[in-house]
């Protein structure tokens, strides 16, 4: 491995395709998926703590997760992740090279193939780098063990090795006692060679089922298989498989077809065709990274979440108006930016509501939702809601620093300084949000402070005093105990209308848009006013609020549009001109609803 | 091999590492200028004042006074003194000398000095002064541990720990049951060789464990409701009276009370585990009323339970159960008649969870506001039913947080309850000592090697059942069997 690095180091020139190969590598994550390698970092809590580290230390492989978790908190800096999982392909290349050098495969196209197949990988945001590291560990392994030439040293190094590999990699030591076995088999011709592996495997099995299995009583599959992390895209599910069994294969075929050691570079000719081959190879790859795991929709998702997250609602919007499908996920975030920026009862509609199950998530139509779901009940004012969202999210997906920090400042709102102090201690553990959580664990020692903090104080006005059962699937009637608990809760009064609009709920709409006045309205909002002209387009009545007005511009839109609804001959025109009004919504989308 | 979990192993290296560094870290304990504070210090857990079993765990704990170093004497009146300096501020105690202490010192009191050394002085703090019963602890404690989560869960287990020492080994962990919900393990007359568990969702059924052999069986029948849910082992051994419920879950709004369980349906059966044979009758399992929470007199003769009006599920908040108690023939099987013990109307709340004391002169119960699922109700405190002269009294054991599902060690003298009292959310167990004059004892909290953990634990430990011996049956060994198919019972009106 060093020689091959010394190599790259001493002829820049000659290696000048692997410096351009990982830099567009790092590109790839730094420009076009930072987002979702940054989710990553937002799904786990790395803490500094004795309890933490023995959490790990209960499993098979804990070890390796520990040190993955303690890794994937730098995923915080998208800069930092890229360059991470970039040097974890780096080795990956770089080890792989080093071991097909020692086994004389001189073909130099599959060390990037594997580094394009970690690449691939982690486009994906359900696969854990865990599995990566793992893997980086298996072939770090495996270069020190086939470092020992002679074949003495090396089975003792091998016997000493396998103890280590096995509890710090658990189900990883597979792959390296695999490529161990092959190495045994292939370059050498000790007299033991068959013995020595078969006696490598022996303890591989045994190592799991006494200690894990036997004296921890954990299930036998679980103790050979931690800490692998499958992926929940069947895609990235091959391409795992593909990592794991590439070198091996490429090991088994190096013995059993001498051709890479003859073929390769032999004629001009024929080193024409490795290169043209070698450049199919990596192009092929790429375009079927870029098809099948590259997902620009969840980087963009991640991106919007990020921006919720900071509050940046213009840049939600304006990733939101990227997305021509209508997404559950996309509209939730978008209604918060909206109604956030003041845009809800203006813009609702710009973003293709496909129905009224788009104001927010609901369990179980989208993947964690508890996890990205809690923020709207904490905004709105639902305190037990967003706690019991964030606390299953929790549960869910693990300790993560958003929930943590939520659960902390419902608990200080909820006045529980005892469990408030549970969170917090927990985000002072962490490298990167001990900041955040001094501010907070201050309040503890001085609870005065507390009624001093404005988001507090706020939440705290709108704690619920009637009761109500609260089922989210049924937003309309959650969002009228709120109000009738505060009728000053502007977010709820907003989201109310807006669950009425996409119900088609007219009549209920004109009777609650009265209060508008209360709101401190200077004007309708534009869809208030759209839902409003249809009202009275079929009641003939004035229903406007007092004091308001419908603007001239939208009545004159209004009449333009019954033109050309009542006509039947122009779908399309009023979609391009009038697809962003309530109209459209209407009069063509979510037939289900019933117009009331 | 015993099964031990890997905290007692690198848990144990740590400590002896932190242990050690406290030691090298300090000097030798305090001289002779030493500032007195006229007040016990602030430890944590609260170990003052309180009487504990001859046979527990160390009291490990934080003191939460300011300072660089710490120094603690443990004191009694025969034997050593127990002399523990340390670097931070977490009293670690040697597990054989506070054994040897402790069982040298039955019946006498166990003096704790604590000192804190500030700005270069030391501290020394008003004496705690705690008690030392004369009778021992059951030595297991077998619970459930999980994550409370509101719809979620993920790791679930149940799990017994030695309460003599920290050793904590798994009974059944739901990595062994495809990721089920597990729940109400029972024994009869705390004896660990006769105990039942219900796995749900996956794999689904009641392993029953009784003279040396583990069935697994299907409760529900084609006449019954549902499956058994809250069980009590008679203590004849081949009894086990069911609560069979239909419950619905809902979310509540107001800060105080997040979330209800409601019975829409909960009558009461008994299971003759011998002739695999479910027996009911109309007092125990009448339409238009709700029985449940089946608890056994130690005689076997006599079926506590609780019972209430069925209303609908709208109308939860009004659900009051009174204590009730029903006569049983052990031999015959044969149901008797039903007798009010304490009418919740009288206290306007409602009863759960009744547990008779092992001499049967006591019943400890949960009363709540009302419903039967006390641990979400802030407002759920123990009482105790004198069977002697009928009176109900609220000892001196609760805190402003719920109290829980409680029980007896087979002496009677010892009662284990969960309770919130921590930070109003997570469940912990508290034991009390139960004297002979039918008082209870200031509670402490399950002791653990490393006090620190508490301050971000979050799982939440329920149904504390105390048994005399450890269970040897291995989480393996049933999930073997819960892969089987279970065995269906009969069913007798």
């Amino acid at each position: 491995m060093f020689q091959i690095l010394k190599k790259h180091i001493e002829d820049p020139g000659k290696y000048l395709f692997t410096g351009m190969f990982f830099l567009a590598f790092f590109l790839y994550f730094a420009l076009f998926n930072s987002y979702t390698l940054s989710y990553q970092e937002q799904i786990q809590l790395f803490r500094f703590s004795q309890d933490y580290f023995t959490e790990f230390l209960n499993r098979p492989g804990g070890m390796l997760s520990y040190l993955n978790s303690f890794i994937v908190q730098f995923f915080i800096s998208p800069l930092a992740a890229s360059l991470i999982i970039t040097f974890s392909g780096f080795l990956g290349y770089l080890l792989s090279a080093s071991l097909l050098r020692l086994h004389n495969v001189k073909e130099k196209i599959w060390p990037f193939l594997i580094a394009l197949i970690i690449l691939s990988l982690h486009s994906d945001y359900t696969y854990s780098f865990v599995n990566t590291l793992g893997y980086v560990s298996a072939l770090g392994f495996t270069a020190f063990y086939i470092s020992f030439g002679n074949n003495k040293l090396r089975y003792i190094a091998g016997s000493i090795l396998i103890i280590p590999l096995i509890l710090f990699s658990g189900f990883f030591a597979v792959l390296a006692l695999l490529l161990w076995i092959l190495h045994e088999t292939a370059n050498t011709k000790a007299r033991y060679r068959f013995y020595i592996p078969a006696g490598y495997l022996i303890v591989a099995f045994l190592i799991p089922y006494i200690i894990w299995h036997q004296i921890f009583d954990i299930p036998l599959l679980n103790s050979i298989s931690s800490p692998l992390l499958l992926p929940g895209n069947s895609i990235s599910l091959y391409s795992l498989v593909l990592l794991f069994a590439f070198l091996p294969v490429i090991l088994l075929l190096s013995v059993a077809i001498p051709y890479y050691k003859k073929v390769s570079g032999r004629t001009k000719a024929g080193r024409y065709v490795i290169i043209a081959l070698r450049t199919a190879a990596v192009l092929i790859f790429v375009i079927l990274i870029l098809k099948f795991s590259y997902s620009p929709k969840n980087e963009l998702i991640f991106k919007m979440d990020n921006k919720v997250q900071h509050k940046e609602w213009d840049e939600v919007t304006g990733l939101a108006s990227k997305f021509k499908e209508p997404d559950r996920m996309v509209a939730h975030f978008t209604n918060l930016a909206l109604y956030n920026s003041g845009k809800l009862g203006d813009e609702l509609f710009r973003y293709n509501p496909a129905d009224q199950s788009f104001l927010w998530l609901s369990y179980p139509e989208v993947r964690y939702p508890y996890f990205f779901g809690s923020d709207i009940f904490y905004q709105l004012g639902y305190i037990n809601k967003a706690y019991a969202w964030a606390y299953d999210g929790m549960i869910g997906t693990g300790a993560s620093p958003r929930l943590v920090k939520q659960l902390s400042l419902i608990s200080l709102i909820n006045g529980n300084l005892t469990l408030a102090g549970k969170y917090l201690e927990m985000l002072d553990q962490s490298l990167f949000y001990r900041k955040w959580s001094a501010m907070y664990l201050n309040y503890l020692a001085n609870p005065d402070l507390i009624s001093k903090d404005q988001e507090i104080v706020s939440k705290r006005n709108l704690a619920i005093h009637a009761d109500f059962n609260g089922d989210t699937s049924i937003p309309d009637s959650i969002l009228v105990h709120l109000l009738q608990n505060h009728p000053d809760n502007k977010m709820a009064y907003e989201y109310f209308l807006s669950t009425l609009l996409l119900e088609k709920n007219i009549s209920d709409f004109t009777w609650y848009v009265n209060d508008l006045n209360k709101y401190g309205y200077n004007a309708i909002p534009v869809h208030f006013e759209e839902a409003l002209l249809i009202n009275m387009y079929y009641t003939r009545k004035n229903v406007i609020p007092e004091g308001h007005s419908i603007r001239q511009s939208t009545s004159a839109r209004f009449d333009k549009f019954m033109n050309l609804y009542s006509s039947r001959k122009a779908d399309n025109k009023l979609n391009e001109e009038f697809g962003n009004t309530y109209w459209y919504y209407f009069y063509f989308l979510n037939k289900k609803a019933q117009v009331r | 091999m015993k099964t031990v979990t890997i905290y007692s192993h690198i848990g144990g290296f740590l400590f002896f590492l932190s242990f050690l560094t406290g030691a090298l870290t300090s000097c030798s304990g305090p001289g002779t200028d030493i500032i007195q504070q006229d007040r016990e210090p602030h430890i944590q857990p609260d170990y003052s004042g309180i009487t504990i079993p001859p046979n527990i765990a160390p009291l490990n704990f934080m003191v939460n006074e300011n300072g660089k170093k710490y120094y603690a004497e443990i004191r009694s009146a025969k034997g050593q003194t127990l002399k523990i300096r340390s670097g931070k501020n977490v009293i670690h105690i040697n597990e054989s000398k506070w054994k040897k202490l402790l069982e040298g010192n039955r019946d006498g009191d166990l003096l704790i000095d604590i000192y804190s050394k500030s700005g270069g002085k030391w501290t020394r703090y008003k004496t705690i002064v705690n008690h030392i019963a004369p009778e021992p602890i059951d030595s297991y404690l077998v619970y459930r541990l999980f994550d409370q989560g509101y719809v979620v869960w993920k790791k679930m287990g149940i799990y017994q720990r030695c309460l003599e020492n920290y050793r904590v080994s798994p009974v059944m962990t739901n990595d062994y049951s495809e990721g089920g919900c597990m729940n109400c393990h029972s024994f009869a007359s705390n004896n660990s060789n006769t105990m039942m568990l219900h796995t749900r969702q996956k794999l689904p059924g009641t392993v029953i464990l009784r003279k040396g052999t583990v069935k697994f069986v299907n409760t529900a029948t084609a006449l019954t409701k549902a499956p058994g849910t809250y069980p009590s082992w008679n203590p004849d051994g081949r009894h086990i009276a069911f609560s069979v419920n239909q419950i619905l879950q809902v979310f509540l709004s107001v800060p105080e009370h997040t979330r209800e369980a409601i019975d829409t349906l909960a009558d009461i059966e008994v299971y003759d585990t011998e002739l695999n044979k479910m027996i009911t009758c109309a007092s125990i399992a009448s339409p238009d009323r709700l029985e449940t929470f089946p608890g056994w007199s130690p005689d076997g003769k006599s079926l506590y339970f609780c019972s209430a009006p069925k209303l609908p599920p709208g109308r939860f908040n009004e659900l009051k159960y009174d204590l009730l108690r029903i006569g049983f023939n052990p031999e015959s099987g044969a149901l008797g008649k039903v007798d009010t013990m304490v009418s919740a109307s009288r206290y306007n709340m409602s009863i759960s969870l009744p547990r008779v004391s092992p001499d049967g002169k006591n019943v400890l119960f949960c009363m709540a506001a009302y419903g039967s699922f006390p641990i979400w109700h802030p407002e759920s405190d123990l009482y105790i039913l004198n069977m002697e002269n009928g009176k109900v009294s609220k000892p001196d054991i609760n805190s402003d947080f719920s109290e829980g599902y409680h029980s007896w060690s087979s002496n009677g003298r010892w009662i284990v309850f969960s309770s919130k009292r921590n930070d109003g959310f997570t469940t912990e167990f508290c034991f009390s000592y139960f004297d002979k004059d039918g008082k209870a004892h200031k509670p402490f909290v399950l002791p653990q090697k490393n006090p620190l953990r508490q301050k971000t634990y979050l799982k939440s430990y329920n149904i504390p059942e105390f048994v005399t011996s450890e269970i040897k049956l291995k989480p393996k060994e049933i999930a073997k069997i819960i892969r089987t198919k279970p065995v269906s019972v009969t069913f007798e009106n």
